[in-house]
């Protein structure tokens, strides 16, 4: 109403890397892992307050911005991304 | 989900595509997207669904909708339907905001009369998903990336409500650049999903905000106009502002006055590397118009061609007193829809035609 907004803000691409994340957790090499390793990297550079939510690329923006504000906490302590960590990540995606 | 789930989706698709195949595009693109999607069904039908995980076949699922999604709008887009004139007014806006050249605008006609909208479901980080996926699985990629645009097919010709279309764009463009979304998050540390009700409002109202400003940066306040027009001074909700807030902002930022909204919209555009919000448009003046001739107004850029919608609405609103008066009211109507839309198409044909010579 009133000129309306837009038909569908679903994040529809939550399928494709929680695809990726089970492929890696199941032991799986896929060619697209390392994007998510990129993303758990760069949401943490944020949490730790070297980069800010205007700086994520508009390619990842979704996976990034999802990890970022729904594992903040444990993103500050993180030393190493571990199979836990993708866990905790697709936890968030489901 | 199993795999008889996507059987049917296949099923379901093939039907879609034999309906769609003697279609005729207005360009080229079009056609060799038509071409992609047929390709990639076909692996797709060709595949061992029944061997697939539940995560592949969701996959398939969206890969699936993603294709009836791409032909429902190819098929709304061919050479004698697609509303050319409008079309390439907002190809202009486009093109100074999305710098990229595998982008092609498809338009689907609604039969409701408010079935203006902009279908913001595949981001490009989603473009992104899919071509991996079906890079990795199929070989095949997909070139180009369909915006898709919906509008009423009884007002798909008339210019004076065609704003609302620079308003939908905004929402688009918002969507790319995820302006709100990152407002949202700077704000109150949230996503949309899990935001409670005054911060999905902070949310709406800052989108509804934002893609009001883009509008105003081609048509004026022809939007504001407009929004007068039908929303009868509406109070605020939880996904827009009330009118007279939303007018307010526009009027400050055509007026360069000072305004949070404005400057919490364009300091976000400014930090993640965008462009910010200013008048793109250049104003004819009514009673100087070619208009007044009645013939149509010709335009030197692409600032003066997007302000013929405000020039429009000048002429609607003064058509008591100016050279409209003698003429019975629909032929008012029809008189400044027909000015508007020969206007647009000369300069696109100029401007083609200057193109290839």
């Amino acid at each position: 109403m009133f000129l309306a907004q837009s038909s569908n803000t679903i994040e529809s691409q939550a399928p494709f890397y929680k695809n990726i994340l089970e492929g890696i957790i199941r032991g799986e090499k896929d060619v697209n892992s390392e994007s998510i390793d990129n993303a758990i990297k760069e949401a943490k550079e944020i949490a730790n307050g070297n980069k800010t939510i205007f700086s994520i690329d508009n390619d990842s923006y979704y996976l990034v911005s999802t990890i970022l504000l729904n594992y903040k906490a444990k993103l500050i302590e993180l030393n190493k991304i571990e199979i836990s960590t993708y866990q905790d990540v697709l936890k968030i995606l489901k | 989900m199993n795999y008889k789930t996507i059987e049917l989706q296949i099923l379901q698709l093939e039907e879609s595509f034999s309906k769609s195949r003697s279609n005729i595009y207005s360009d080229q693109n079009k056609e060799s997207h038509f071409k992609e999607l047929h390709d990639l069904f076909i692996s797709i039908k060709k595949s061992d669904l029944k061997s697939f995980l539940l995560g592949d076949l969701q996959n398939h699922f969206h890969i699936l909708n993603y294709i009836f999604k791409g032909l429902e709008y190819l098929d709304n887009s061919t050479l004698n339907i697609i509303p050319f004139e409008i079309i390439s007014c907002l190809k202009h806006a486009l093109n100074d905001w999305v710098k990229k050249d595998n982008i092609i605008l498809v338009t689907s006609l609604s039969n409701k009369v408010e079935g203006f909208y902009f279908e913001v479901a595949f981001s490009e980080e989603y473009f992104i998903q899919i071509n991996n996926y079906i890079g990795a699985l199929y070989n095949i990629s997909i070139t180009h990336r369909l915006i898709r645009i919906c509008l009423p097919k009884v007002l798909s010709r008339d210019y004076l409500s065609s704003v609302v279309l620079y308003h939908e764009l905004g929402h688009f463009i918002d969507s790319e650049l995820n302006i709100s979304k990152r407002l949202l998050a700077n704000e109150h540390s949230v996503s949309l999903e899990n935001a409670s009700n005054i911060e999905q409002k902070f949310y709406h109202h800052t989108a509804e905000y934002f893609a009001d400003l883009f509008a105003a940066q081609y048509v004026n306040d022809s939007l504001s106009i407009y929004l007068n027009h039908i929303s009868n001074g509406s109070v605020d909700s939880l996904t827009h502002p009330n009118t007279n807030k939303r007018i307010e902002v526009v009027s400050d930022f055509l007026l360069s006055k000072p305004n949070d909204e404005i400057t919490n919209i364009n300091n976000a555009l400014m930090i993640s590397g965008n462009e910010i919000f200013k008048k793109r448009h250049q104003t004819i003046d009514s009673t100087k118009s070619d208009f007044k001739n009645l013939i149509p107004q010709s335009f030197k850029s692409k600032e003066e061609l997007h302000s013929v919608f405000k020039l429009g609405w000048d002429c609607w609103n003064n058509s008591d007193t100016n050279f409209l008066k003698e003429f019975k009211l629909r032929q008012k109507y029809q008189i400044i829809n027909n000015l508007i839309e020969k206007s647009i198409s000369n300069f696109e044909v100029v401007q083609k035609w200057n193109e290839n010579k």
